[in-house]
């Protein structure tokens, strides 16, 4: 068989960065292919290559053996030729409905569209592909997975031949990304070739048959499923051998530090996001709190560090009452908080490393007199050792914060959280889109503060991240923790099941 | 079939710094040659003639400065709210407001000694430029109206309220109707040097350019506004409470702003008179912080280049006899290959072949 | 941005103060005297050139003087704010200039400080009243003109209300709102006149925002009081009639134009560059009148009637022979207050302090007492 598409020797440069060096790749008719990577590897980048929007420096493109003259390449082109795209940002007009989107995107369909004929185009993909989906729910209503099927649609309206999905399931959970796999696995059947590009090596192994590896730009192999196992393809990936199992000590809790009593609060739109919500979480302990995104964990995490006024509750920390809890207050108190939109809240995006590192503590008096004038150098010297200590790769201490790397960044905030040394820390999906590296030192120091009696809250919505860090986990479902339990007591399904309110319905 | 594409830079190139100013400049200065030989001018002698105008002696010089004086306070005003994120459209307002406290507190405390009377006039000047900035912010930080409109509208209510005290009860008895008020008392006027017209403001100026500086790069307050402008969200996570530094920020950029409509009277023009307060100070103060990107010290810089576009603009006028609008002409061209240049700076141009 | 600027400023401060010859850091003394009598003149103008009303007419005259013998050398600049007229007058007086004529009443201040560094230098300020040893000022009556002018329009309206366009409320505009008013009662004792007031000398849209505010009230006849010919253009559109100032407005609004109170300053400044050249020159506050030429009527529209006009030319002869005073009294102003009693003739300088307006103008000024606390 011939490969649909074949990309060769792909060289890509930004200015001095080489973003692919010669990178091969094809993909089979009816196959799914996974493109493995550490974050910064360049499978974005080689998925825009093929998807028409980036131009490439050297190399070649063929599709069904037909040599493509890279200056005709374009976005459109690779529309026409059938190379799909699946938005992970959807683009969708919210207030129109599923059909009305799918009349818009398909520059096929004549300016006055046959509604009845899409209509029953949509039909026809949800009988074949189990790609069902209401054609006249507005686009709002639906849920994620519902607007993931539309954008799927609308590739397939268009006749593509090939999907390119970037990271599909993160922000599914695992029952929709199962539903999500069936989908893609009758795709393939039917002939359709899938990109599969993740992080998370069971899926992979779940549905692809081949996958390729880059790391740092560079073509590492593309190899069978059936013949490798997960070790050997995180030893592609990274290099060397990891070890995601995270080595916890014994679980031994101490006294309560934070005790969150019937906390109401209101989300920025003004709706209840936290209803009646309470939770203790201990010395020497991670608490995981699990949950679909959008039940109130951001409200949550606000809340305690006082980002978010309550509207009903009390909080108490090391049983100081801080209901009326302020930024301020919540670090004078030693709370921690790792923020997940780390450029936009959790460093100074636009400038150098240590006006991020003093952030909190600017004021005390080795780096301040009294406050009012900083001590430059000493701030310096802080900073260098902080990247000294947590091994922070930089191209130098003043380039702007945001161009570093995810795990780079992540590491800048936990080494100024760590730094102030709390009692209480809140990590809001801090291994999210860190690549296998990153994450394994992310989880080694959360444990570390652990070790050191600590109090962490970890918000997360990856469940094998809290089935493997967390002592404990609660649920949290429309602004309620459903159940907490024992993680040893609790199974990766269970908690899928009590995030979409299984148990809930259940009960 | 070839066509131009546009990228955003993906990496940061030093000499860029270097290069794009002096490239805008020269095709400024290429294509300002166009609109002088379009009128029959030779563009080597506009140009020599310009910068004779603004540069060619101590006296040009003097008054450059003097042009660049009120610049400078206008600039420095903005560029202080640029550094937070806000926009302070309101500078104009303030000059006057500032120039109005100062005229009150000349008349009021006339008797007084200049090293009284002068200070007198410029903490009056800058709390009534502070206060005019205050209600914006308040506005801003409790309801969340966008501080652009509001700074904007009271340049209209201080502009009215100072005609209605020229028109008024200021207005000066001993000048028949005319809408000004009596000249300052002596010791309310700042010396003027080297018998021109250069005048103490922008010592002054240069003074609370320094203080800003400082101020920015070493004192923790200038940290926490820079962390504000740079991420509101940043901001409150790291416990700096923004609304009241916001408050802060529009407060002193007005104090400033009126500080300068003070220098510009008691340096300048002596006594308030209907078109003699500002020329549109407070606006033209906008390109200057923005040009200067927040930087008090390059603001100084771009005061002077305003000012000398404006004094050699005038020279261009009275020796080559060219009209205002090709003055404008130029001037706006100058500005234009600027302000293009820097966004070169951040994306590039592409020739790709296409078809 | 930044790095770079820090870098250029050190460049280029380094760079000029090298170049920079600080041989002539005094403003002063400077212009060097040509041969005795040669005149070298310069305009400062408030507005642009072109403006067709009162800066367009100064240029006119300079245009005129430029034909005298010994005047070597004329020059201006338009569109001078007031508030940075200093500098371009003292620029001129620097370049050698040896008569500066000043044409806004806003460059009064200005012009003498600069008076003060130049000794050598004549300076004329129009529409102002100040004089020093180098310093004259001139107008011209205009108000004779405007009372003329108003007949016209007093003639000409059916509604029996009059609107004007003026500048800023101050004795030099006043004077001619009230002489314009007081002329179309002398034709019509029941017009009423409307002002609006615009702020500014030179401002097209708001003038004619002012025009369309008075059409909308009903206004049938427009007056104007301001540097361009918007007004004229609106009462054209809405086909009614105006009255123009500062120069033979006709062209801007054939249909519209009835006549204009206009200006011809060449009398006056080729008198003052001739006594200039005698070395005759003294420091005067010039003032003509009808006689002089210096204000007077354009062509009348074919609209405006042989006996109207006759009329009008009779009131102008009478104005010259003294036999008629535009403010004689008794005059009352806007609440009936008799500003100048009966019999009695003000004085110039009450004129130029006139700060009323006169019965039967529907408007206000802005202002009360003089005080400070």
């Amino acid at each position: 068989m011939k490969p649909y598409v074949e990309l060769k020797y792909i060289t890509k440069r930004f200015p001095g960065v080489l973003a692919l060096d010669a990178v091969n790749f094809n993909v089979m008719p009816g196959e799914i292919h996974a493109l493995l990577g550490e974050n910064g590897a360049g499978k974005t980048v080689l998925t825009n290559i093929l998807s028409g929007r980036y131009d490439l420096n050297e190399g070649e493109i063929f599709i069904q053996g037909e040599r493509i003259d890279p200056s005709k390449w374009s976005a459109r082109a690779a529309l026409d030729r059938g190379i799909g795209m699946v938005y992970q940002d959807f683009m969708l007009v919210e207030e129109h409905t599923v059909l009305e989107n799918i009349a818009l995107a398909d520059l096929s369909i004549p300016f006055i569209p046959d509604f009845d004929q899409i209509r029953k185009t949509i039909a026809d993909f949800g009988t074949k592909y189990q790609l069902d989906v209401d054609p006249d729910a507005k686009i709002w209503q639906l849920s994620v997975s519902e607007k993931q099927r539309v954008e799927i649609i609308k590739a397939l309206m268009h006749g593509s031949k090939i999907l390119i999905m970037d990271e599909p399931t993160a922000v599914l959970t695992p029952q929709e990304a199962d539903e999500l796999f069936k989908i893609v696995k009758k795709l393939a059947k039917e002939g359709t070739s899938i990109i599969f590009i993740s992080h998370k090596l069971p899926e992979v192994f779940e549905i692809c048959d081949r996958i390729t590896v880059l790391r740092k730009g560079e073509y590492i192999g593309t190899v069978n499923v059936a013949d490798t196992n997960e070790k050997d393809l995180a030893k592609m990936m990274v290099g060397r051998e990891v070890f995601l199992q995270t080595e916890k000590a014994k679980y031994k809790p101490g006294l309560p530090v934070l005790v969150l009593k019937n906390i109401s609060a209101l989300s920025d739109r003004r709706i209840k996001a936290l209803n009646n919500l309470s939770l203790t979480v201990h010395e020497s302990e991670i608490f995981g709190i699990a949950g679909v995104s959008g039940n109130g964990q951001k409200e949550l995490a606000e809340v305690i560090t006082g980002l978010r006024p309550i509207t009903n509750g009390n909080i108490h920390v090391n049983g100081n009452d801080i209901t009326e809890n302020t930024p301020r207050k919540a670090i004078k108190e030693g709370i921690g908080h790792i923020p997940d939109d780390r450029i936009g809240m959790g460093v100074v995006p636009d400038l150098g490393m240590p006006k991020s590192m003093v952030l909190k503590n600017y004021k005390e008096s080795r780096f301040s007199f009294k406050g009012i004038f900083l001590k430059k150098a000493e701030i310096t010297n802080y900073t260098k050792k902080l990247i000294k200590k947590f091994n922070i790769k930089t191209s130098g201490m003043s380039s702007p914060v945001k161009l570093l790397s995810g795990g780079n960044l992540q590491k800048v905030i936990l080494a100024r959280e760590i730094s102030e040394e709390p009692c209480m820390m809140v990590a809001v999906h801090p291994t999210q889109g860190l690549d296998i590296g990153a994450t394994e030192f992310v989880r080694d120091t959360l444990e570390k503060q652990r070790v050191d009696g600590a109090a962490i809250l970890l918000i997360s919505e990856d469940l094998e991240e809290l089935m493997a860090v967390s002592d404990r986990i609660g649920v949290i479902y429309e602004g309620e923790i459903m159940d907490i339990m024992l993680t040893k007591d609790t199974t990766i399904e269970d908690l899928g099941l009590k995030m979409t309110g299984g148990s809930h319905v259940a009960a | 079939m070839w066509r131009l594409k546009i990228e955003k830079r993906l990496s940061y190139n030093k000499w860029l710094d270097y290069f794009v100013p002096v490239a805008s400049m020269v095709l400024a200065l290429i294509a300002g040659s166009f609109v002088f030989l379009i009128n029959g001018a030779n563009p080597f002698e506009a140009y020599k003639e310009m910068f004779v105008g603004a540069f060619g002696d101590g006296y040009a010089w003097s008054e450059t400065l003097v042009q660049a004086t009120p610049l400078l306070f206008t600039g420095l005003a903005i560029s202080l709210t640029l550094r937070t994120l806000l926009w302070n459209i309101g500078a104009e307002g303030q000059f006057f407001m500032g120039a109005m406290a100062a005229t009150w507190a000349a008349q009021y405390f006339s008797q007084q000694p200049p090293w009284i009377l002068i200070p007198l006039l410029m903490l009056s000047a800058m709390v009534a430029g502070g206060l005019w900035g205050l209600p914006p912010a308040i506005l801003k930080t409790k309801l969340k109206v966008n501080e652009i409109l509001t700074t904007l509208l009271l340049n209209y209510v201080a502009i009215f309220f100072v005609n209605y005290l020229l028109y008024g009860p200021w207005k000066d008895p001993m000048y028949p109707g005319f809408p000004q008020t009596p000249r300052y008392p002596d010791a309310a006027i700042l010396t003027q040097y080297f018998n021109t017209r250069l005048h103490t403001g922008i010592l002054i100026g240069l003074v609370v350019a320094v203080i800003l500086y400082i101020l920015y790069k070493k004192t923790g307050w200038g940290y926490k506004i820079q962390v504000i402008g740079q991420s509101r969200k940043t901001a409150k996570y790291a416990g700096i409470r923004v609304n009241r530094n916001i408050i802060r920020v529009l407060v002193i950029s007005g104090a400033i702003a009126g500080l300068g409509g003070m220098l510009q009277i008691s340096g300048l023009q002596h006594k308030l008179r209907l078109g003699g307060i500002s020329n549109n100070y407070g606006y033209t103060g906008i390109i200057v912080a923005f040009l200067a990107n927040g930087n008090p010290l390059a603001v100084i810089l771009v005061a002077l280049f305003m000012g000398a576009l404006i004094v050699g603009g005038d020279s261009l006028q009275i020796t080559m006899g060219f009209g205002k609008g090709v003055v404008h002409m130029f001037e706006g061209m100058v500005l234009f290959f600027i302000l293009a240049g820097e966004s070169l700076k951040r994306y590039k141009l592409r020739w790709v072949k296409h078809g | 941005m930044i790095t770079h600027l820090k870098k250029l400023f050190v460049i280029s401060i380094v760079t000029v103060l090298v170049l920079m010859p600080f041989t002539q850091l005094n403003a002063g003394d400077m212009a060097a005297p040509g041969k005795p009598g040669d005149v070298k003149a310069a305009f400062v103008l408030v507005g642009p050139v072109g403006d067709g009303g009162w800066s367009y007419m100064h240029n006119e005259s300079r245009l005129a003087l430029k034909k005298l013998p010994y005047v070597k050398k004329t020059a201006f600049i338009e569109s001078v704010p007031e508030g940075e007229s200093e500098r371009v007058i003292m620029e001129f007086a620097r370049k050698g200039f040896n008569l500066i004529f000043t044409t806004s009443y806003g460059y009064a201040d200005p012009t003498l400080n600069v008076a003060r560094r130049f000794p050598n230098v004549v300076f004329e300020h129009c529409s102002g009243f100040l004089t020093s040893e180098n310093m004259g000022n001139y107008f011209g009556r205009s108000h004779d003109a405007m009372f003329l002018a108003g007949m016209a329009a007093g003639e000409m309206t059916e509604t029996n209300i009059l609107g004007i366009v003026a500048a800023h409320p101050i004795p030099e505009v006043i004077r001619n709102v009230n002489a314009w008013a007081l002329g179309a009662q002398s034709v019509n004792p029941d017009v009423k006149v409307h002002v609006v007031w615009t702020n500014s000398w030179f401002d097209p849209p708001r003038e004619r925002e002012g025009a369309e505010s008075l059409v909308a009230i009903g206004a049938d006849v427009l007056g104007q009081d301001q540097d361009s010919p918007a007004v004229q253009q609106v009462a054209q559109r809405n086909g009614l009639y105006s009255v123009g100032y500062n120069s033979d407005m006709t062209k801007f609004a054939p249909k519209a134009h009835l006549v204009s109170a206009v200006w011809d300053w060449s009398p006056i400044v080729n008198q003052i560059a001739e006594d200039l050249h005698n070395g005759v020159w003294k420091p005067e506050a010039i003032w003509p009148g009808l006689e002089s030429g210096v204000v007077g009527l354009s062509p009348f529209g074919k609209m405006v009637t042989e006996d109207v006009i006759a009329k009008i030319e009779a009131k102008k002869q009478e104005i010259i022979d003294g036999k008629f005073v535009v403010f004689g009294g008794e005059l009352k102003d806007q609440d009936g207050n008799i500003v100048v009693p009966a019999g009695v003739v003000p004085t110039d300088d009450e004129l130029l302090s006139q700060y009323y307006l006169v019965k039967g103008v529907v408007g206000s000024l802005p202002g009360g007492e003089v005080r400070y606390q």
